[in-house]
């Protein structure tokens, strides 16, 4: 605190505050109180901010049953009665300027025909004695003049001046403590659903002072009311439907309390003596807090790997059998997605429930690779949100779902596939991520083997744009090829994102020893005659360079390839080729090549080109196998 | 006692001290909203649900609650904003309840 006086407390259940002046607190006292009273005559009228507190309903000679009450109605067919002498529910009743109160119980009863018509009976004229304690704040006992009088003792004024606790307010030997509380629900609970609220501690006092609201009388009248025993109470709050002939319960729009008297300073909380005063609940102090704990029962869903659906299940135990409850999941961050979980709330009135999320795979990642934060909540009610917003939280977990689907491509390759030049130093890839839900943020990626795990390049990708990563190290050695895996941090592992990709580096060019292979000449073949017929020619080279690679293109046509390209492996080698061999008749020119190193196209291999001549038929058919005979001389086909 | 802060009665009864649990009034305001208005109030602690407890009552007994439709939309240390419902007025007071 800033200035000003702080008093902290403390007894066998913890810690808390007694006063702060720097909080604008201000005290509340018991400022009346009695025990089996039907009518109390207040000193100054019941205002607004008041709680009055009743347990123990009694009739006037201190039973719990009360005159016997019966309904009889005739609806032409039948005629039905029904008798009780036990109210559903109790309220006050305010008159003489609201200075006095008086109990009642009341009760109603549906009465239901054999033709499908109704009647509805409502009774209110038990007269009900209940134990009760008022409390006001501490401003107001000034401002109604009924603080004791004396200028001495404690005052403590709130920073705006006004008092936050005065001795002299103390006008009894009473203390009272909240033990437990139900805020307002406020929204509409749907025909008989009422509120049952579950006092802190058994023998406990409830407040009652809103109902004295209630009135029978005019259109659509409306019932307020308090049921209650020793440990619980119950509202009955709802609208009487004349022409249903029933009542429609709905939710009340107070706050409930409960609390327990005390004379002085409640016994066994001050152990260093003082004049300790007693309890007066007829309880037994049996502690019936209500409670409630969530399990995990299956968490494999938080992780949504493609085309899954699954789900995830919690169970709730709780420490009530009769009172409501329900689970429910809240977003903590991230985006909505179009549907991933389903059934994310349910209730229930007992001490188990369970909670099964539908988590679904819908093809686009809506939730992004940080991981989506959600709890779920256990909580006291029917109502999923009451109005107030300050209703029991009994448990609550905390978990973050993931999604796998990445929506990245792969761009500018052929196949999933870079091709580099043999001697290359680095590779450019590029990746094009766009996935609902991420907006701009920027993930975690890196690049693995895809026989491997071990990173080999970390980079950051934003989300809608495209990356280019280079790649210095890690590449595949010449002629070879390796294949690689992009991955996404997901918020908890590498996620694999998209098909394997492949690096390809070109084979090198022969060097001839180191020498450029433009530079040393092989013996181009001899020229060749093949049978009119063939198929193939074969030819030899000679003075041939190990190492080297050659293939044979058309002179006329370079982009014709007659022989495909071929490892040299000795000085002199014989190859056949099938490929554009000439016409019967006539002869056709080849070129051997050589690849330049760190060409990616081939050149001229010094030595000359060759020609390959087909011969011509020989007459009457069959082959002869010699060249067309020109003048005709030495043509062995003639 | 052997330290700490007593208030006695005139009966000699210790009414308030550092051993009795107190409960004190942190936010007493009353409003009058327009449809989907809001309203910040001042509470220390608010956004403590073991602390602060918070209800509504009309400004007079009346049979229907003149606070109908209104909510908490949101907590914080300092205090909570009230919000009157997209198609009703709402009036009242809040209180909230410091119970610890």
């Amino acid at each position: 605190m800033a200035h000003g006086l702080q008093v902290n407390g403390s007894d066998s259940g913890g810690d808390f505050l007694v006063a702060d002046s720097n909080l604008s607190l201000v005290n509340l006292q018991v400022v009346a109180h009695g025990t089996q009273d039907h009518e109390i005559n207040l000193t100054s009228a019941l205002s607004p901010g008041d709680l009055l507190f009743v347990k123990n309903p009694r009739n006037s000679t201190g039973g719990t049953s009360f005159p016997q009450h019966t309904f009889i109605w005739n609806d032409g067919f039948e005629r039905q009665t029904y008798t009780s002498g036990i109210p559903q529910w109790f309220d006050c009743r305010l008159s003489n300027n609201d200075k006095k109160i008086n109990f009642h119980g009341n009760m109603y009863h549906r009465f239901e025909g054999s033709a499908l018509n109704a009647n509805l009976r409502l009774y209110r004229g038990w007269e009900v004695y209940f134990d009760w304690f008022l409390v006001r704040s501490v401003q107001k006992v000034f401002s109604d003049n009924l603080e004791n009088s004396g200028d001495y003792g404690l005052q403590i004024l709130t920073e705006g001046g006004q008092i936050a606790y005065d001795s002299r307010g103390a006008i009894n030997d009473k203390t009272f403590s909240i033990n437990g509380s139900i805020p307002p629900t406020g929204n509409w609970a749907g025909r008989d659903s009422r509120t049952t609220f579950t006092f802190g501690e058994a023998g406990s006092y409830c407040n009652i002072e809103w109902t004295s609201i209630s009135q029978f009388t005019g259109v659509e009248p409306r019932i307020l009311g308090l049921g209650v025993s020793s440990t619980q109470a119950q509202v009955y709050a709802g609208f009487i439907d004349n022409e249903m002939e029933n009542i429609q319960w709905i939710g009340v729009g107070a706050a409930l309390f409960s609390a327990k008297l005390f004379t002085g300073q409640p016994s066994g909380t001050d152990t260093t003596g003082g004049s300790s005063g007693s309890d007066d609940s007829e309880g037994d102090g049996t502690s019936t807090t209500l409670s409630g704990s969530m399990q995990l029962v299956d968490s494999s869903a938080f992780m949504i790997e493609g085309n899954t659906n699954d789900t995830i299940t919690y169970n709730a135990s709780t420490s009530s059998t009769t009172d409501p409850f329900y689970m429910k999941v809240y977003r903590n961050s991230g985006t909505v997605g179009s549907g991933e979980l389903q059934n994310t709330s349910t209730s229930w009135t007992g001490s188990t429930g369970t909670l099964t999320i539908g988590v679904d795979d819908d093809a686009d990642s809506e939730v992004g690779y940080q991981g989506e934060s959600f709890t779920i909540k256990l909580k006291q009610g029917l109502i999923a949100d009451d109005a107030s917003g300050n209703n029991f939280i009994l448990d609550e977990k905390t978990f973050i779902l993931y999604d796998d689907d990445g929506g990245t491509t792969l761009v500018g390759a052929s196949s999933q596939k870079y091709t580099i030049d043999h001697d290359a130093t680095s590779a450019t890839v590029q990746f094009s991520i766009s996935t609902l839900g991420l907006g701009n943020s920027t993930i975690n990626a890196r690049i693995r083997y895809a026989s491997g795990s071990v990173s080999i390049k970390t980079f950051t990708m934003t989300n809608s744009t495209t990356k280019s990563v280079v790649m210095t190290g890690n590449l595949p050695f010449e002629g070879f090829s390796s294949d690689y895996v992009m991955q996404v941090w997901n918020g908890v592992t590498w996620a694999d994102n998209g098909s394997p990709f492949t690096i390809e580096r070109e084979e090198a060019p022969s060097t001839g020893g180191g020498s450029n292979p433009t530079s040393n000449p092989i013996t181009t073949p001899a020229n060749q005659n093949i049978l009119s017929s063939a198929t193939s020619a074969t030819v030899t080279f000679s003075n041939l360079t190990s190492g080297e690679k050659l293939r044979v293109v058309r002179a006329d046509s370079p982009t014709n390839v007659a022989m495909p390209e071929f490892t040299i492996t000795a000085s002199q080698m014989n190859r056949s080729f099938l490929a554009f061999l000439p016409n019967q008749g006539s002869t056709r020119t080849y070129t051997p090549q050589v690849k330049l190193q760190g060409a990616t196209t081939w050149t001229s291999k010094p030595g000359g080109n060759f020609t390959v001549t087909r011969n011509e038929p020989a007459p009457g058919g069959g082959n002869n196998g010699f060249p067309p005979a020109g003048d005709g001389a030495g043509n062995p086909d003639n | 006692m052997s330290y700490g802060l007593e208030v006695y009665s005139e009966n000699d009864v210790i009414v308030w001290s550092s051993g009795i649990r107190t409960t004190n009034i942190g936010a007493f305001q009353s409003f009058s909203l327009s449809p989907n208005q809001e309203l910040f109030v001042s509470c220390a602690n608010a956004n403590d649900n073991s602390k602060i407890k918070i209800t509504f009552i009309s400004g007079a007994f009346t049979v229907f609650p003149t606070y109908l439709g209104i909510q908490i939309i949101s907590r914080t240390s300092s205090g909570f904003t009230l919000k009157a419902s997209t198609s009703l007025g709402s009036s009242g007071t809040v209180i909230a309840m410091r119970v610890s």
